[in-house]
């Protein structure tokens, strides 16, 4: 479970942060000002959020409260700039007036109702004691989300679907970012975030608006169980795999959380069914895999409690959150949820065949090897940097001495469960990839909690588990991976991309010569996207895919031709994995494309290379 | 009371952010920027190695201030495979595509953080040029027996200034090749092999190109010893 570079990279940190040149004032007090800038946003969620509530006239306790009222602000909040897209207006102005909008029109509808400030009834939770102990873990951690854009995905689609919705002004369609016609709601507070700060390294600052609503909401569960709150928290900290989501810019965290607090919502006595509806709603509408998730989630509710009515609100909720995803996809693919339900498009069966490909089978002996293989196989078994740590162990443990001590569950277990091991059978049977597992991590640890309470586990292991936990949680730190400490000055960061990603210096290159509007092919290259400053394409996917542009045994120059063609003004190939992916054969492969020296096809002014990449101009 | 402590919590929050601020001129704040004072070897032969490592490949040397970790040495805007030492010296390999043809090239090191050094030219000649000219020997003169411009190792050398040599050319002295140093196109010397030197005698002193042209002989007279 512990990378092997992880002892390596913690001493070359530790030394940095020694070293006589570092400033550690001027990171300090960047990271207090981009909080605060960030929290000012978070207050304006939640102050939308808490208005909403107290128009819909939704009574919860304090913890609860505080939850739904920033799950549905930051909600309400993305949707809102949804419609300035829409409108064609996501401009610094309107997003910032559109902030200022909510939190004032927050303010003025509690102001207007009679009854306590709905805000500040959660407040009481931070007079804890337990935030001493947090308070170190939390200053690593949020130094962790100040690292620039830089994840595989986020550089690919997440965070350069942001860059072109800030470029366009508008959720204009882009067939060649992946999964651009898929719903991808947490984008749009990505997208908020860059356009009111104009700094992409503060975008993953979003997730501590999520991970305060995961602890409230967590912490409501824990109070009904009369348990500390910190069990299920110190529980989804001993995944590495969860903690790295939640650093990341991706939207899978931000689906976690409105998923985990849809579900707290559902299983309230006297749930608040149409906010409940929206949470989920924005779930579904964050990726498919969350449409999937609340599918699973309808279904087990219906068994649950058994109202048609119910359901038929939480499908509707669902429904509109991701009706304008949907359509979009529709009107610009031909079908609501691309790449499946096209005929003839190959990208889908692709999709399942990758997906397949990973973990460690699908029969019972690896269902049974799962919690070890969590722990000790590669996480790249599973398609991520990260194991998910000893939480499956931990959760067969705490399962397995809650049924030795207490025969009959209750019912809400049984429906936690049903969630749970429903959603854990689609994941083991498709796509066995340990972040997607990592989203229901949050349904698990209400259920280890739910077991804690029945088995009545002796306070005082929350120490030795919460040493473990802060312990494993460092793991994944961006800090530690990267060995150094987010950069703050210009050039700092310009040297840190420069060093951790091997396409930057090429992209910089690009940005030396290249006017925006021009058009570059990024030819098995895909993840240079988002520091490419021209309009881009090249991947695995879309009409100008990888495949359809060469074909085995093809001479290097007549697929170059086809590029030509398409009025392309720059080709950024990675030759590496050009050798290591390409199919096209011999003619391709001993090109000057591919191979350092080799002939180069005509049209081509090689403008920069290294030892992996290598850019052109094409005439 | 509660009114109070709000109060000061504003007041804590309003100090933090104003303490915190940081500029945007603070995080324009840029660091040295990289200079290059000389580099070797500045000329070379069109598709000719030089300073060949034991992988076959070339290697050119950077001198100058602020080479930091992570610089990067470009000739004619392509990056090269850079090794750096302690911030005033950068190696770089360099490609046979990059001295494949004569002329003029622009070698710049480019930092980590993408700021650029002054530019210096990296010259790569033909390999065949005009006839080489000798146009003076030094010394001229010298005294058989004596050592002159002593070198490290005891042993007498020879400048010659003159046009036209060739990265590679050799001194001759009687028709005999000697160890020689190309300095410049202007500039060469060699080291005089002692057997020479011994009697007083007329030295006759030749540069051979490269490209196998001989200069016209110069003269270093060698007088009887005092």
């Amino acid at each position: 479970m512990i990378p092997p570079w992880f002892a390596h990279n913690s001493t070359i940190l530790l030394h940095d942060i020694t070293a006589g040149s570092f400033d550690l004032w001027l990171l300090a007090r960047w990271t207090m000002q981009s909080i605060f800038l960030s929290l000012l946003v978070f207050l304006a969620d939640l102050l939308l959020g808490s208005a909403i509530l107290r128009v819909c006239r939704v009574r919860l306790p304090a913890r609860l409260r505080g939850a739904a009222a920033i799950a549905t602000g930051a909600g309400a909040s993305a949707v809102l700039i949804l419609v300035l897209g829409i409108l064609r207006r996501i401009l610094f102005p309107w997003v910032l007036g559109l902030t200022i909008a909510s939190a004032l029109a927050g303010i003025w509808l509690l102001l207007s109702k009679r009854g306590r400030w709905y805000v500040f009834g959660f407040a009481a939770t931070l007079r804890s004691r337990w935030w001493l102990l947090v308070a170190p873990v939390a200053v690593f951690h949020t130094l962790s989300l100040l690292m620039p854009v830089m994840e595989f995905d986020a550089t690919m689609y997440h965070q350069a679907s942001a860059r072109w919705y800030e470029e366009t002004h508008r959720l204009a369609f882009n067939d060649s970012i992946r999964f651009n016609a898929q719903p991808h709601l947490p984008v749009l507070l990505f997208l908020r975030h860059r356009i009111l700060f104009g700094e992409d390294m503060l975008v993953k600052l979003v997730n501590v608006e999520f991970a305060l609503v995961l602890y409230l909401a967590l912490a409501h569960f824990a109070r009904r169980l009369r348990i500390s709150s910190a069990w299920p928290v110190l529980f989804l900290l001993c995944s590495p795999a969860f903690v790295w989501i939640a650093q990341l810019d991706y939207v899978d965290f931000a689906m976690t959380v409105w998923f985990a607090a849809a579900v707290v919502l559902l299983i309230e006595r006297r749930p608040a069914i149409g906010i409940a509806a929206f949470v989920l709603g924005c779930a579904a509408a964050s990726k498919l895999q969350g449409t999937v998730m609340a599918g699973i989630l309808g279904a087990s509710y219906l068994l649950y409690r058994r109202d048609w009515r119910r359901v038929a609100a939480l499908a509707a909720g669902v429904a509109l959150l991701s009706l304008p995803w949907w359509l979009r996809s529709f009107r610009h693919t031909g079908s609501p949820i691309a790449p499946f339900f096209l005929p003839g498009n190959p990208e889908s069966q692709y999709l399942f065949e990758l997906s397949r490909k990973y973990g460690d089978g699908r029969d019972a002996i690896a269902l049974l090897k799962l919690p070890w293989n969590a722990v000790a196989a590669s996480p790249l078994v599973f398609a991520d940097v990260f194991a998910m740590g000893p939480v499956l162990a931990l959760g067969v443990a705490a399962g397995t001495l809650a049924i030795y001590r207490r025969k009959r569950p209750s019912a809400q277990t049984v429906f936690l469960s049903a969630v749970f091991f429903a959603y854990f059978l689609f994941w083991f049977r498709t796509g066995q990839v340990m972040r997607y597992l990592a989203a229901a991590l949050p349904l698990l640890a209400m259920l280890v909690a739910s077991a804690v309470a029945a088995t009545r586990l002796p306070r005082w292991l929350l120490a030795p588990l919460a040493v473990a936990a802060f312990a494993i949680s460092l793991l994944p730190s961006a800090m530690i991976r990267y060995r150094t400490l987010p950069p703050v000055r210009y050039k700092d960061k310009e040297g840190f991309l420069y060093s951790h990603l091997p396409y930057y210096s090429a992209a910089r290159e690009l940005r030396r010569v290249a006017h925006p509007a021009e058009r570059t092919y990024l030819w098995f290259a895909e993840e240079a996207r988002y520091y490419v400053p021209t309009r881009s394409t090249g991947d695995w996917f879309g009409p100008m895919r990888y495949g359809a542009i060469g074909a085995s045994q093809e001479p290097a120059s007549s697929m170059v031709g086809r590029i030509q063609e398409a009025g392309f003004n720059y080709l950024l190939i990675d030759r590496r994995l050009a050798t290591h992916f390409g199919t096209y054969g011999e003619p391709w492969l001993s090109s000057g494309l591919v191979r350092q020296g080799g002939p180069l096809p005509a049209g081509l002014q090689p403008l920069y290379s290294d030892d992996r990449y290598a850019l052109f101009r094409l005439h | 009371m509660r009114s109070f402590a709000f109060t000061k919590a504003a007041a804590l929050a309003a100090a933090l952010l104003t303490v915190s601020c940081v500029t945007r001129k603070e995080r324009e704040t840029a660091g040295p920027v990289p200079r290059i004072d000389q580099i070797l070897p500045g000329k070379v032969m069109a598709g000719v190695p030089f300073q060949v490592q034991p992988d076959g490949n070339s290697a050119i040397s950077v001198t100058g201030a602020n080479l930091s970790a992570g610089s990067r040495i470009r000739i004619n805007g392509m990056p090269v495979v850079t090794a750096y030492g302690d911030g005033s010296a950068l190696s770089g390999l360099v490609p046979k595509e990059l001295f494949a043809e004569p002329g003029m090239y622009p070698l710049s090191v480019e930092s980590a953080s993408g700021d650029m050094s002054n530019t210096v030219p990296f010259i790569v000649l033909p390999r065949t040029g005009p006839q080489p000219v000798i146009k003076q020997v030094f010394p001229a003169t010298a005294e058989a027996g004596k050592p002159f411009n002593e070198q490290p190792g005891g042993k007498s050398a020879v400048g010659i200034t003159g046009e036209h040599f060739l990265p590679g050319a050799v001194i001759e002295i009687n028709g005999e090749p000697q160890a020689t140093n190309f300095i410049d196109t202007d500039r060469i010397a060699a080291l005089v092999a002692p057997k020479f030197l011994s009697r007083a005698a007329s030295l006759r002193i030749t540069v051979l190109n490269i490209d196998g042209k001989r200069s016209a002989p110069g003269e270093l007279i060698l007088t009887a010893p005092k």
